[in-house]
């Protein structure tokens, strides 16, 4: 063969004289593996115009001229190559392991980062992941330049507020889409940005991703301009976070196990500025004094602690010893509260615990030419750091890759998790909106507890709550919550290379999660118990104060009655989600002689997601009778008086359809121009808004590609820009639902069973203008690297115009409602991303990398109609005011404390309140100037300072996380009226005492019992207090987040068998180099809200890694 | 494969991309109620009743109402606002932005159902669907009106109106315009007329609290004595008087006889077995325990000095008010003087922290009001021995007296009667309607109709509509104990507050504000 084309060769050489020699090339183009290369570029290295491109099959043919004598084969992302001519060439490409991202997964397509025009940062999971960390979301902190991560609640399940680039919107939660193997996740039911720290049950569900081993993600790709977004269109305007999952590779066969080991720090009361026992011993003294520890009160009180119990000790005759549980005698009563001044209990010692949380995870991958797969188990087991928090998660993957014919792949992902998880008891929080308390009844978290229950309890004793017997650790095993999650993922894309240029692509997915909550509340549990308090045993003061008893409304002379006489409680909730995907796909590119490249990526995709919800409260559940329940009329009774349902159903319905095209042209790999268009319908919206398209321009120029740049080459490695300019938008809030009008069923109030009917009435009028919220963005950005790249940075810059937001806005009215939600906020947002990474020393055994990570971000809103109200605005994360930044947290200015030692405020007109007249209203939308601004509660800066050390096979990873700019709202801690049970911080030290103190201190008196009443007013006063420019610290913090040591085994200490044995200890979250020192140990991230939330601990982790 | 084949699937790929998606996206993104049914209908329109209530804002505007002087508090700033005749800046219940919502949210309801009865073809089967979505829809606007606009009259058709809305809202802002007050007036008519004979009492569970035949009748009574529309009052009023009215009219006699403590009157009052009572709603309200025997809101309330002089405990033809059977409560240690007809019930939200929504019943119309209008169409008509003859009915239920309001009776009493002044307080207060009403015995009807509408209506802020009507000029007084001491501001007979200015946020939002 090879003869004959010498031979053919020859005779066209003769020819040649004539019309020029020529010989011809075949040959064949791999990669390492050797998969076939398909559209590697084969130039005549004299002339560029000689020039082809590999078949489907990696094969190419070609005629160069006798003259050439090299041929140069350049493939994205591989090294590029120069061969001799010879008449038949095999060529092995080898990865361009210097250029490691230069490949940016967008979800849907692969794209060279040289045609990319966005703004975007790849992640190996490998070396972001946190050991003993089993969300891979958290993970993300401090990672990418302007992506923020704050662990709101650390809790399992629980999603941390991560923002990409900030807020993109006022009333909408501002997530990113998450993107798994090119198919949305979505949740199982929406949480809000504001529920996320709420602390109630439902945000134990919150996270996406939670049923995903984080052994399994091979990177993550942020997408945060909207060039980068803009394939997404209509659902990524807060950026998007792709995760690829691990395939197997052809040709290798591997079983991996990760083990860890987890041991969690128990918090110590030295952290915090919460009194020991005798300083609050102290403190119940001067309220004894002030009247509000006295027998009468305190016997029958709805809560009562160390005092209560000595009452009715006192009050307790036992007939066999003929004496009182405890004598009447000042001695004997000094003895008793003595005894409590030395308890000092260690809350967190009796609620903690330092149980090891185990993570197992094996995985075998494995490749043949035809078929490749990658399969995963993982069992992961925690005890619980807490009391009733133990969770066991177990999670399988299978991912296939087959290819039926040599243009024909099949690709067949199967992904299924369970989970069951306990949590302590907890219903949802509730703002009292006169006073301005968020509150929740009930509560047993057991990290607020032990903060905010006095030391000097003793832990096995029962106190009261809600007028009955409490005791937190038996309560904790009385009233708790179980969860079940499955999370099934199905997915199969099958890929069709129908020309050598054209590829078609199909892609399906189901998404079907479950969860199931149930929430037992046991016969002797507290809850329970409140609901007959005062009819067992019977005691007429607390029957008729006991709110959760029964007065029959029809009858003024009936007695109140417990609705819950037997059983205790079983309230069940389940949250179901459907989701399925569709998506068929077309690519197409061609290189024409290298010069030009154009590719065009297009489809279709269509999305049904369907949620349904349902709730029960099951009353009378005798669990200690054979779990029979027994319950008496009159509670349904109650539920339909007070418009209470026992059982509740939701299906909700989502479909949305988008056609998508982006097209990319590159001229010689200098310049890249990319158009991007969404058009998408979605059935939250109607008539003329229903569809929306979405578009980008980019741009951008490879600087190093330049001639000119040849000559800096040495010092400048790589320089490119880009620009991108573009429309993204994101679905309107899920509480807005009115682009049809709404209407539901409701029971107008009537006095009188016989008056009683069910109507419809209108929720929200009809709003056919609704459409998405949008945002016009402006991305430039530059990539810089140095000396062969050993010096990396890359720089940002970008301004957003989110607009057509949602928000509020008066109308005249007459159609039925003044104020409406609707497109009509606008904000401004725009910031600054830096990161540098660099090699500081690369040597044969010692290697050190330095990666600092700046980012910057600030919001402002521009146009609200509406004013959030005063409560909104100075509690919690705070809300929008126009002119500030979105989330933006007030206070009421603090006047200083009067002559009584009262809180005073300034009001509207510049006057200050007074203890006689404290009238703040906490619902009003107007005349709001004169609270005070005080900062976003979003951070406006962060990033991280990461080093990795590695010495031969040991490797030292020291991490540091950090975020300014935000300001935090202090615990609420004072209130009007304390009991026995409460703990004081030690700022009750310097509190008011006497007349003349208010010019030294800021700590309001402890108010007397016949001040209180007097006044009831004070209660604001106080509220208002802990929402007082004095009760905020600065949020900034540094952290140092990571700092892990690992070591990998010789190969030769290894067993033939094994290929790979790594140990790693890591120390997690170990401590805050820098924050405010006004918080006392308040986590900065952290919100304390009780119900399922726990902050994230202090942990070290053990790690074992071995392949075989 | 061949070529071909590759096209026909590229082709085929292109052309299912394009298939239109609509019935895909019409899907309902829940399970919200569509309004497709009769039974949907006539549940739709149990919220065509407005859940707010205008009645502390007309009671505290009119002069059922004194300052009590020094050491008392109001209970909201409303109070002051009302009673000085300010704008209100509150908007809570009571408020003019609640009256506004509440009153529009409610013509919302009733529009909606008029559109699904319109989308099944207006069947015969909902004729009396569409008689209670009109009747809801005229009433609620004749409230508003009544309440900021000024009183019908000669200058309606350039004063101004307030939108009148035929058609669902659906999208977030369009313009309005408030229109003529005349023009509203002869919507509110159109709508009544056609909604009249539709009614039909079978679609109604709860009687007494939708627009029951009897109901719309009586507020088809008002709205022409409004309009100026004699006969049509009395005709109207014929048939919710049936032929013998005293047999309709409320048993005063027994409702005398009821405890003035707790709620035992006020749900005698509203009670369903109660014939007299016509159309009850129920509303958002601090009310009940402002007007009520409660320390809140004593400063501006209706008090003895107005009482003994004006109201429950006036004389008139009937005589000395002893013979009344509902008798008034007063109380030694607040300056209120209650007529005990409803209450607050309270509805917990959130009974551990004792929150909740307070609530009134409020009866719109009774029997007792219908008859009283018809005896002002008569004497308006100059009919005044039919005019003398309802008042005699009517004072025969509510009191021993009825005997005594005979037409000479009642011209020799308002002959006789002085007119008011701020210190010198009496029941007839001079007129200034802009129409000719003729001094003497006409005017002596008017007196002692106004006199009796005041005292049958109190606390239930129909004085004020009647004040508006006819013209009748306001002093402000502050009354501790004996002192009488009588304020500057005083509304006058063209005064442009006898409309009530616009909620803020409505003003705010582009609709035309009252002139001030």
């Amino acid at each position: 063969m090879r003869r004959l084309i010498l031979l053919f060769t020859f005779l066209l050489f003769g020819i040649g004289l004539t019309i020029g020699q020529t010989i011809k090339v075949t040959g064949i183009v791999q990669d390492k593996l050797g998969e076939s290369i398909i559209g590697a570029i084969i130039t005549a290295k004299d002339n560029s115009k000689t020039s082809v491109i590999t078949n489907v099959d990696g094969k190419f043919q070609m005629t160069v001229a006798v003259s050439t004598k090299k041929l140069s084969i350049s493939y994205l992302g591989m090294i590029q190559q120069q061969v001799d001519v010879k008449p038949f060439l095999e060529i092995v490409l080898m990865e361009d392991t210097k250029q490691l991202n230069e490949v940016v997964v967008t979800g849907m397509q692969k794209m060279d980062k040289r045609l990319f025009t966005g703004a975007t940062d790849k992640l190996d999971a490998t070396k972001t992941k946190i050991d003993g960390l089993s969300d891979a979301s958290r993970a993300l902190e401090g990672r990418s330049a302007g992506v923020t991560v704050q662990n709101v609640s650390g809790t399992f399940g629980t999603a941390p507020k991560i923002r990409v680039r900030g807020a993109t919107s006022i009333y909408g939660s501002s997530k990113p889409l998450w993107v798994v193997d090119g198919v949305v996740v979505e949740n199982v039911t929406d949480v809000s940005a504001d529920a996320l720290s709420s602390g109630d049950a439902i945000t134990l569900v919150s996270s996406a991703i939670a049923g995903l081993n984080a052994d399994d993600i091979e990177s993550f790709q942020i997408l945060k301009d909207g060039s980068a977004t803009s394939i997404y269109g209509a659902r990524a305007m807060a950026g998007v976070i792709v995760i690829t999952t691990k395939k197997g590779k052809k040709g290798t066969s591997s079983i991996n196990y990760t083990g860890e080991f987890t041991m969690r720090l128990i918090p110590g009361y030295n952290e915090f500025n919460i009194m020991n026992s005798q300083d609050q011993m102290g403190i119940y003294t001067e309220m004894a004094q002030k009247g509000w520890l006295n027998f009468s009160d305190v016997y029958r009180a709805k809560e009562s602690g160390v005092y209560g119990k000595m009452y009715h000790l006192i009050n307790t005759y036992d007939p066999i010893t003929k004496q009182f549980a405890l004598q009447n005698t000042p001695e004997a009563r000094n003895k008793y509260l003595q005894e409590a001044e030395m308890r000092n209990t260690d809350w967190f010692s009796k609620l903690f615990d330092t149980n090891i949380q185990q993570n197992h995870s094996i995985s075998i991958s494995s490749g043949t030419e035809k078929t490749s797969f990658y399969t995963s188990l993982s069992a992961l087991s925690d005890p619980g750091w807490t009391k009733q928090s133990s969770v066991s998660r177990y999670t399988a993957n299978l991912n296939v890759t087959h290819n039926i014919l040599k243009n024909l792949t099949l690709n067949l992902i199967s992904n299924g998790s369970y989970r069951d998880q306990r949590a302590p008891g907890t219903i949802s929080q509730s703002t009292d909106v006169v006073s301005g308390e968020v509150k929740r009844d009930f509560d047993i978290n057991p990290y607020s507890y032990a903060l905010n229950t006095s030391r000097a309890l003793d832990a096995n004793t029962y106190y009261t709550r809600n007028y009955s017997s409490f005791n937190i650790l038996h309560e904790l095993e009385t009233n708790y919550l179980n969860l079940n999650v499955l999370d099934l993922k199905f997915q199969g894309e099958l890929k069709w290379k129908l020309f050598k240029n054209l590829e078609f692509g199909v892609l399906g997915a189901l998404n079907y999660k479950t969860t199931s909550q149930e929430h037992f509340i046991k016969e002797s549990s507290n809850q329970v118990l409140a609901y007959g308090a005062g009819i067992i045993p019977e005691d007429v003061t607390i029957r008729d104060a006991n709110p959760y008893l029964y007065k029959n409304p029809d009858n003024l002379y009936d007695l109140p009655i417990s609705i819950l006489p037997e059983g205790g409680i079983y309230k069940k909730s389940d949250y179901r989600m459907k989701s399925v995907d569709f998506r068929s796909t077309v690519n197409w590119s061609q290189d024409f002689q290298g010069d030009h490249i154009v590719n065009f990526f297009g489809g279709l995709e269509t999305n049904i997601t369907d949620r349904n919800s349902t709730s029960f409260d099951g009353w009378g559940m005798q669990y200690a009778m054979g779990e029979i329940p027994f319950y008496i009329y009159q509670f349904i009774k109650k539920g339909i008086e007070d418009g209470n349902m026992y059982y509740s159903l939701s299906n909700t319905r989502k479909r949305s359809v988008a056609y998508f095209g982006s097209l990319t042209y590159s001229y010689k790999g200098k310049y890249s121009l990319n158009i991007t268009s969404r058009d998408e319908g979605s059935n939250l919206y109607s008539g003329n808004s229903r569809w929306l398209p979405t578009w980008n321009y980019g741009l951008s120029w490879n600087i190093q590609n330049e001639k000119f740049f040849q000559n800096i080459k040495p010092v400048i490695s790589h320089f490119s820009t880009r620009a991108s300019y573009s429309l993204t938008a994101s679905p309107v809030p899920d509480f807005i639902t009115n682009s049809n009008v709404v209407i539901k069923s409701y029971n107008p109030y009537r006095p009188f069973a016989d008056f009683k009917e069910s109507g419809l009435q209108i929720v929200s009028l009809q709003n056919k203008e609704l459409t998405y919220e949008k945002k016009n963005e402006l991305n430039l950005g530059t990539d810089l690297g140095f000396f062969e790249n050993r010096i990396n940075v890359s720089f940002d810059w970008y301004t957003r115009n989110n607009f057509n937001l949602i928000g509020p806005v008066n109308t005249v009215g007459v159609g039925g409602e003044t104020m409406k939600y609707a497109n009509v906020a606008d904000m401004k947002t725009g910031g600054v991303e830096f990161s540098l990474s660099t090699k500081n020393v690369v040597s044969k055994n010692f290697n050190w990398t330095t990666d600092f990570i700046f980012g910057k971000n600030r919001t402002e809103v521009t146009k609200l109609d509406m004013q959030s109200s005063v409560i909104d605005l100075i509690s919690g994360s705070g809300f929008a005011k126009k002119g500030y930044p979105n989330r933006a947290l007030f206070s009421i200015p603090f006047a200083g404390l009067d002559e009584h030692g009262y809180p005073t405020f300034y009001k509207a007109d510049g006057t200050k309140t007074s203890g006689q007249d404290a009238y703040i209203d906490f619902q009003s939308r107007t005349n709001l100037d004169y609270l005070k601004y005080e900062g976003p509660t979003d951070p406006t800066i962060n990033g991280s300072f990461g080093n990795v050390f590695s010495y031969k096979k040991l490797k030292l990873n020291v991490f540091i996380t950090y975020s300014f700019g935000n300001v935090v709202r202090l615990d609420p801690v004072f209130s009007s009226e304390y009991s026995d049970l409460n703990s004081m911080t030690l700022e009750y030290r310097n509190r008011w005492m006497v007349p003349g103190d208010e010019k030294y201190t800021n700590i309001p008196t402890i108010l007397s019992q016949r001040e209180l009443n007097a006044n009831s007013d004070l209660t604001k006063a106080y509220n208002a207090y802990n929402y007082s420019d004095v009760r905020i610290a600065d949020g900034g913090f540094v952290r140092l987040k990571e700092v892990s040591l690992s070591y990998d085994i010789p190969k030769k200490l290894l067993m033939k068998e094994m290929s790979n044995l790594s140990v790693k200890v890591q120390a997690t979250n170990l401590l805050l180099l820098y924050a405010d020192k006004k918080l006392n140990g308040q986590d900065p991230e952290f919100f304390r809200s009780g119900g399922v939330s726990t902050p994230v601990p202090k942990q070290f982790t053990l790690t074992l890694r071995a392949a075989f | 494969m061949k070529i071909n084949n590759r096209y026909i699937f590229l082709i085929s790929v292109i052309a299912f991309s394009l298939v239109s998606c609509s019935g895909f996206l019409d899907v309902s993104p829940d399970n919200r109620a569509l309004v497709d049914s009769e039974k949907k209908i006539t549940s739709l329109l149990v919220s065509a009743y407005p859940d707010q209530s205008a009645w502390l804002m007309c009671e505290l505007s009119s002069d059922n109402a004194d300052d009590n002087g020094g050491t008392w508090t109001y209970y909201t700033p409303l109070e002051k606002q009302a009673f000085t005749w300010s704008d209100a800046t509150e908007k809570e219940q009571d408020s003019p932005q609640a009256i506004w919502d509440g009153y529009y949210h409610a013509i919302a309801a009733a529009n909606q159902a008029l559109q699904a009865i319109n989308d099944l073809g207006n069947p015969k089967s909902l004729d009396a669907q569409k008689g209670e979505a009109l009747i809801c829809r005229a009433y609620c606007h004749f409230v508003l009106a009544n309440v900021f606009c000024k009183s019908f009259g000669n200058s309606s058709s350039t004063d101004l109106g307030i939108p009148y809305m035929e058609k669902t809202e659906t999208t977030v802002a369009p313009k309005y315009e408030r229109g003529s007050l005349s023009a509203v007036y002869s919507k509110i008519n159109l709508d009544i007329q056609t909604a009249l004979p539709l009614i039909d009492d079978q679609i109604y569970t709860v009687l007494k609290f939708h627009f029951n035949r009897q109901a719309a009748y009586a507020f088809a009574t008002r709205f022409n004595l409004f309009y100026r529309n004699y006969d049509k009052v009395i005709e109207y009023a014929n048939v919710v008087l049936t032929s013998d009215p005293l047999s309709v009219l409320r048993d005063w006699k027994y409702g005398g006889t009821l405890s003035n403590n707790d709620n035992f009157r006020p749900d005698w009052f509203i009670g369903k077995d109660n014939g007299a009572t016509l159309l009850n709603i129920t509303t958002q309200s601090l009310w009940g325990r402002i007007y009520g025997p409660y320390s809140a809101g004593a400063k501006y309330s209706h008090n003895s000095a107005i009482s003994d002089n004006e109201t429950l405990s006036s004389s008139g033809p009937w005589g000395s008010s002893g013979s009344f059977y509902f008798t008034r409560a007063s109380y030694s240690s607040l300056p209120k003087v209650v007529s005990k007809k409803f209450a607050e019930y309270f509805e917990y939200t959130d009974p551990v922290n004792g929150i909740g929504l307070p609530h009134i019943v409020q009866t719109e119309f009774t029997t007792d009001e219908a008859l009283l209008s018809r005896a002002e169409a008569y004497a308006l008509k100059k009919d005044y021995d039919n005019s003398a003859k309802d008042l005699a009915t009517f004072m025969t239920a509510y009191s021993s007296a009825g005997s005594q309001m005979s037409r000479s009776n009642i011209n020799l009493y308002y002959n006789k009667l002085a007119y008011y002044t701020p210190t010198q307080p009496t029941a007839k207060k001079h007129l200034n309607p802009d129409f000719i009403l003729e001094a003497g015995e006409q005017e002596n009807f008017i007196q002692c109709i106004l006199h009796t509408r005041r005292i049958l209506t109190m606390h239930e802020g129909l004085r004020w509509f009647d004040i508006k009507r006819y013209g009748i000029e306001l002093n402000r007084r502050t009354v501790a104990g004996n002192v009488i001491t009588v304020s500057q501001n005083k509304l006058t007979v063209d005064d442009p507050r006898r409309a009530i200015q616009l909620p803020q946020n409505v003003i705010n939002a582009g609709l035309t504000a009252n002139p001030r």
